[in-house]
């Protein structure tokens, strides 16, 4: 059954949407928020394969080999990620008088349930490395791989849930349209609560740094959480914000979330290991090991291979590989499954002002163009040399950003009614009265203010040294810094 | 002239006809070989391939791949938007923000490619889109332009032939019900939707 749609997304009408949900149908310990209430039609989701595949699928990636504890799954996280929306809904009644009906909640807490439903085996590092490979036959001589793209982890989403049976039916029989559900986390409709779902400080990045403190043993999780939770409310333009009291508190989860990526995702065994696996993945991809066409997807997701598809399936093609007759692949697979990481054989962060800067990119080109040279010298594969590049920020916009005055709540001075759509991202804090807002960096007495203009731009080389020449790395770095001296 | 150029990503092999230059594709990244010294292995530019192939997609509805600007990167987003709708499916998906259709993963790969323009000057030389897909996107290179009588730059007439379209294929709204939307999030445009919405309906984007 398909409901009527009205110009709020996922809205519902008065009458079928009022009728109370138990989310407390179930309860599950959870060594984050230890205890999360599910309804009956959640509990049944969640129960589905396509949910239960997420067990197999880590968060983290490959981030447990350097933090043991790290290995929880997008299935937890898409269950805290549930409780923390549910959350917000509630305090956003509560703090702003206004009413959600319980269907719409529910259609919400759905949706972040679900939000994670697509992810491929090893998330990110997979779509990067299919992103790649599926580009390529755009080009004359490229690779043949047919005249399908590539999806990214929501579209591969919306179709688990719109055209699967397993959710569809499920939803559609408890009167949920799958699009309206799948809809919020695509944003394919104009939504209701424009930031709700996708901004610096929605429930994925809340759930995100709580469970990922809670696994590696590291104090980013520290956050007054159930502070920023309580306080969160609805402006004059149905905008989400904070009040100016938890505007610390807010910035405490910024600073926390920069130093937790500092820490994990871009620590360098981690990302050194995910750069080599990107290599495995286009290895996999071009022999043919695995197909993952915009079709071989649907085709997977139609015939129920979908539900196995997860690190392990993909384990298990590395393995096959391991034995490879060309030494390169052999020693990158080695590389991620006996955790033989490539060294870190030069590295240069700075912050820089992110309104542009020639920063590293000058050092960028000399190391590059000497790679080859230094590859025949120490008789390394020139396969096995990973440049690896990152920009962080601790906002998506800085407070230079010119805002419009309908979103900044007061004139910019600039004249120029126009952004970027990053903004929409940014954290809220009320102003005046309280029935505007505007973005946090935007406040001038907030560090964000500040911080929010600088960028760390961070450039490293790795080498994946051959079995038993780990003595080769001290002078790999010392030419290294000889020829940048 | 076909030349075999053994890939430094051992096993992979392609033959060049096309290119004085030669090309491959290894560890995620085009690799631009001298020919006089391909055989020393000796790599001049990169540029990974899904950026090499949004460049020249660009090139090819002549958007520019300058971001400086808020109205250049509305371009490109919104020229991406509507070429996609040709068939040529770079794999981007968009959603609905503050000016209408918008891709996150597309503002990180044209951040990428002005990085990579910036600093490597590459240009793609020797790289070429397939016949088929330039054609597609010279097909409906037209409707980029504003018609006669609209009295909008392009990158708003992009914005409103994107959120017209968006509006309707994607949030399966009615024309009416999308003109609305426009009404409330930018007046400022909602005077073109008739023109719009022509535009699509004649390229066959709309029924």
């Amino acid at each position: 059954m398909t409901m009527r749609r009205s110009n709020c997304a996922n809205s519902v009408s008065s009458t079928d949407g009022m009728r109370p949900v138990n989310f407390n149908f179930k309860r599950f310990a959870d060594p984050v928020h230890q205890s999360i209430g599910l309804s009956k039609l959640e509990v049944e989701v969640v129960a589905t394969k396509a949910f239960q595949r997420l067990r197999g699928v880590k968060q983290l990636g490959l981030a447990p080999l350097v933090f043991p504890g790290a290995d929880y799954s997008r299935f937890s996280h898409s269950l805290g990620v549930c409780h923390i929306t549910g959350k917000i809904l509630n305090a956003l009644q509560n703090n702003s008088g206004i009413s959600i009906a319980p269907k719409e909640i529910q259609m919400y807490r759905l949706a972040a349930l679900l939000h994670d439903i697509g992810h491929y085996p090893f998330s990110h590092t997979m779509e990067d490395a299919g992103g790649q490979f599926y580009s390529d036959h755009k080009l004359e001589d490229g690779v043949e791989v047919g005249p399908s793209a590539f999806w990214g982890h929501e579209s591969v989403g919306k179709h688990v849930v719109r055209v699967a049976p397993e959710l569809r039916d499920l939803l559609a029989g408890e009167d949920y349209d799958p699009k309206d559900v799948t809809d919020i986390f695509t944003r394919e409709h104009p939504p209701r609560f424009g930031n709700l779902v996708s901004s610096d400080l929605d429930a994925d990045r809340i759930d995100y740094l709580l469970r990922t403190a809670h696994h590696t043993g590291l104090p980013y999780g520290s956050v007054d959480i159930d502070y920023l939770l309580s306080q969160m409310q609805v402006d004059d333009d149905g905008l989400i914000c904070l009040p100016a009291k938890a505007m610390r508190a807010a910035e405490h989860f910024l600073l926390c979330r920069y130093f937790d990526y500092q820490q994990v995702s871009y620590h360098k065994t981690v990302a050194g290991l995910e750069r080599v696996l990107v290599c495995v993945i286009s290895t996999l991809l071009r022999d043919r090991a695995i197909m993952c066409s915009q079709d071989d997807i649907q085709n997977m997701i139609t015939d129920g291979r979908w539900h196995t598809f997860d690190d392990a399936f993909l384990v298990g093609h590395m393995r096959t590989l391991a034995g490879s007759s060309d030494p390169v692949v052999a020693a990158q697979v080695r590389a991620i499954l006996e955790r033989n990481p490539p060294r870190l054989v030069f590295e240069e962060e700075q912050i820089v002002d992110r309104k542009g800067s020639d920063a590293l990119k000058h050092m960028k080109k000399r190391v590059e163009g000497q790679i080859d040279s230094w590859a025949d010298e120490f008789h390394i594969d020139r396969s096995l040399w990973y440049p690896w590049e990152r920009k962080q920020t601790i906002t998506k916009i800085g407070s230079h950003v010119p805002i419009p005055d309908r979103l900044s709540g007061e004139s910019d001075g600039t004249g120029e009614d126009d952004t970027d759509e990053d903004v929409a991202q940014a954290i809220r804090v009320q102003v005046g009265d309280g029935r505007a807002s505007k973005p946090i960096m935007k406040h001038g007495n907030s560090l964000m203010n500040v911080l929010s203009n600088y960028e760390l731009v961070a450039y490293r080389l790795y080498v994946l040294l051959p079995e038993g020449q780990d003595g080769l790395r001290r002078p790999i770095q010392d030419k290294i810094k000889k020829f940048l001296a | 002239m076909g030349k075999i150029v053994t890939c430094l990503h051992s096993q992979d092999t392609r033959n060049y006809s096309r290119c004085a230059e030669m090309w491959v594709l290894s560890d995620r990244k085009l690799w631009l070989l001298d020919p006089g010294q391909a055989a020393g292995r000796r790599m001049i530019r990169t540029m990974d391939s899904k950026i090499v192939v949004l460049n020249l997609f660009l090139k090819e509805l002549d958007v520019p791949a300058t971001i400086d600007t808020i109205d250049d990167r509305k371009l490109v987003q919104k020229a991406v938007y509507l070429g996609q709708l040709s068939g040529v499916d770079l794999g981007y998906r968009f959603g609905w923000y503050l000016r209408g259709p918008y891709c996150p993963s597309l503002t990180v790969d044209y951040y990428k490619l002005s990085d990579a323009l910036e600093s490597e000057g590459a240009e793609c030389t020797g790289k070429e889109l397939r016949g088929s897909i330039r054609r597609d996107l010279q097909r409906i290179k037209p409707i980029l332009a504003p018609p006669a009588g609209v009295p909008l730059k392009q990158p708003e007439w992009l914005e409103l032939l994107a959120s017209v379209h968006f509006l309707q294929r994607i949030s399966r709204m009615s024309l009416d019900e999308a003109r609305n939307e426009l009404k409330v999030r930018k007046p400022t445009l909602e005077s073109w939707v008739d023109h719009a919405q022509e535009q699509l309906r004649q390229f066959g984007f709309l029924d």
